[in-house]
């Protein structure tokens, strides 16, 4: 079966960094993937707002590209997956509907592709056996904060994360590349979405928001893995900062980018220097502290074990010495018995 | 949040509208008890008119236009927290989704530009196949009129230029053609349902009128009720 890759319009180029990590991390773990031939825009949130057959036949064309080439597709924006998630789920359930949707399409969609977000894909076909056994840099002192936002999570019937409010896929990856992963209560708040561009306040007050308790948390960093709340959080915090009268700067990084940095690709690889709030020098800072960190256990254990080797050897001559004493000691036990 | 005074139980609207939704997305209105868990998770709730359950109830008494003009289905996030909280299992975030496609497929002037912003997004995406995102955010901005709003975005567009994200010359991308023919076919679909449903919903009420009429009844109201915020 091959796997077939949907980017979409964001992750061509407002968010770049997205993509190259994604497709370099993908080529590190091995595995193989083909770009869908002629893909088209999902229609992302307008498209189901206007209408719900236009919607499903946006979503179904891309189904019908994917087709061709495999029966899987991962979709690493979690729009894209939703839109072409309940398009798979209604269309392969009533053929009804497929006979609904085929009428708009210019060639029926017949297949039945299955469709995949990152997170998903990862831990289903990858493991995190696979991901731990890879890693190549320490980021145990690299302190983030998974951030689901409301489509990798909700509703979980869909999705398949194990809860609603406390999804658990990216914990788990990151955990899995050995970062150190923090617990916190705003995973799946939203960060004001689209509803951002013609009703800026909610974009600015929910983002805030997450920028907050993600800090209060003791995140340096907020892990994500959407390109809209990438946006609301890292290209508009400068924004929130104005609005808000805050002066945050956290940086926000994608998943791929930080599973990345793990397996041991450098920061060209996943782009670090497309960020907007510079991830860059708290991702040396970390990589250093762990450096300095492991340089400091590995200095402990050599000197422990120069002292036990000391002890040692200490308790060895002594024990020479003992039995030395011992054999001399039995000789003038009688004479000291003696005396008294 | 506004306060809402006396309203008119419109058992007509409400039963058609019930129906339609219990169809078109399986959820039922009538299940809505009123405890607020979707206004209280709700993080929008803050710029709506009517709170999430507030829209449930006048959907309830058939309050319907009321409903489709509202702030508060134009401005709905789709989060899903509300579909995901509810403890009666009421797609509420679904309803919204599909009083929002109602109120498109009618051709209402909706509040808070979102028929400018769905129709620029749309309408690039038809062109071009895929989104070109610095002509639809053009667009948008020629569609509300309003050069502040467009200021208060510009500065995004220099660490986009500085980072190299700026796509500056949208390309038409293969199946583009495919893209508007289905955007065009569903629009059409979807406007002529609205208004064959809104034409045999007028004669059925006006036969109810006549047979009402004919006992006595008031048509269209069948009691009056009071919903206070």
């Amino acid at each position: 079966m091959t796997l077939t890759y949907y980017p979409g319009c964001s992750l061509r180029h407002s968010s770049a960094e997205f993509d190259v990590s994604t497709r370099n991390v993908l080529a590190v773990l091995g595995v193989d993937f083909t770009e869908i031939p002629d893909w088209t825009c999902c229609g992302s949130t307008p498209a189901h707002m206007m209408d719900h057959l236009l919607a499903q036949s946006l979503a179904a064309r891309n189904l019908r590209q994917a087709a061709e080439v495999g029966e899987e597709l991962l979709a690493p924006c979690p729009s894209c997956y939703q839109r072409q998630k309940n398009a798979e789920i209604e269309i392969h359930k009533s053929d009804e509907f497929r006979a609904e949707v085929n009428e708009i399409l210019d060639t029926p969609y017949t297949g039945h592709v299955i469709v995949y977000a990152l997170p998903e894909y990862l831990l289903k076909f990858v493991g995190e056996d696979k991901i731990a056994a890879f890693v190549k840099t320490d980021l145990s002192q690299l302190k983030v904060v998974p951030y689901y936002g409301c489509l990798l999570g909700r509703p979980s019937e869909l999705t398949g994360e194990c809860d609603n409010e406390q999804p658990m896929m990216m914990d788990l990856l990151l955990q899995a590349a050995g970062a150190d992963v923090k617990w916190w209560n705003y995973k799946t708040e939203c960060c004001g979405a689209s509803v951002g561009m013609p009703k800026m306040e909610i974009q600015r007050r929910l983002s805030g928001k997450i920028l907050e308790q993600a800090l209060a948390a003791g995140a340096d960093a907020i892990v994500v893995c959407c390109p809209l709340c990438h946006v609301n959080l890292d290209l508009k915090q400068g924004q929130i900062n104005s609005y808000l009268g805050t002066d945050y700067e956290v940086p926000i990084l994608y998943l791929p980018q930080v599973l990345g940095l793990a397996l041991g690709l450098s920061a060209e690889a996943v782009m670090l220097n497309k960020n907007v709030v510079d991830p860059e020098p708290l991702i040396k800072k970390a990589v250093a502290a762990a450096a300095t960190l492991r340089a400091e256990e590995e200095r402990k254990a050599a000197e422990k074990a120069a002292k036990a080797a000391a002890r040692e050897a200490k308790a060895a001559a002594e024990g020479a010495r003992v039995t030395a004493g011992a054999t001399s000691g039995t000789a003038q036990a009688p004479a000291e018995e003696a005396k008294p | 949040m506004r306060r809402v005074g006396l309203i008119r139980y419109d058992a007509i609207q409400a039963a058609f509208y019930r129906e339609k939704l219990v169809k078109r997305v399986e959820a039922d209105v009538r299940d809505c008890y009123q405890c607020g868990n979707c206004t209280a998770g709700c993080p929008a709730a803050f710029t709506f008119d009517y709170t999430p359950n507030q829209v449930m109830r006048l959907l309830q008494i058939g309050s319907v236009d009321r409903v489709l003009d509202s702030k508060a289905v134009q401005l709905c996030v789709q989060c899903l927290t509300c579909t995901a909280r509810c403890p009666r299992n009421i797609d509420i975030a679904g309803i919204f989704e599909d009083l929002k496609t109602i109120a498109t497929a009618q051709e209402r002037d909706v509040p808070e530009y979102a028929k400018t912003f769905n129709k620029a997004f749309m309408g690039a995406v038809a062109r071009f196949g895929r989104l070109p995102e610095l002509y639809m955010m053009g667009m948008f901005y020629l569609g509300t009129m309003k050069p502040k709003m467009a200021m208060a975005d510009a500065g995004l567009a220099i660490p986009m230029v500085i980072k190299g994200k700026m796509q500056y010359l949208p390309r038409k991308a293969r199946g583009a053609d495919e893209v508007s023919r289905i955007y065009k076919k569903a629009m059409d679909k979807a406007k002529a349902r609205e208004k064959a449903e809104a034409k045999a919903a007028k004669a059925a009420a006006g036969a109810a009128a006549k047979t009402a009429t004919a006992t006595g009844a008031v048509p269209g109201a069948t009691s009056g009720s009071e919903v206070a915020a």
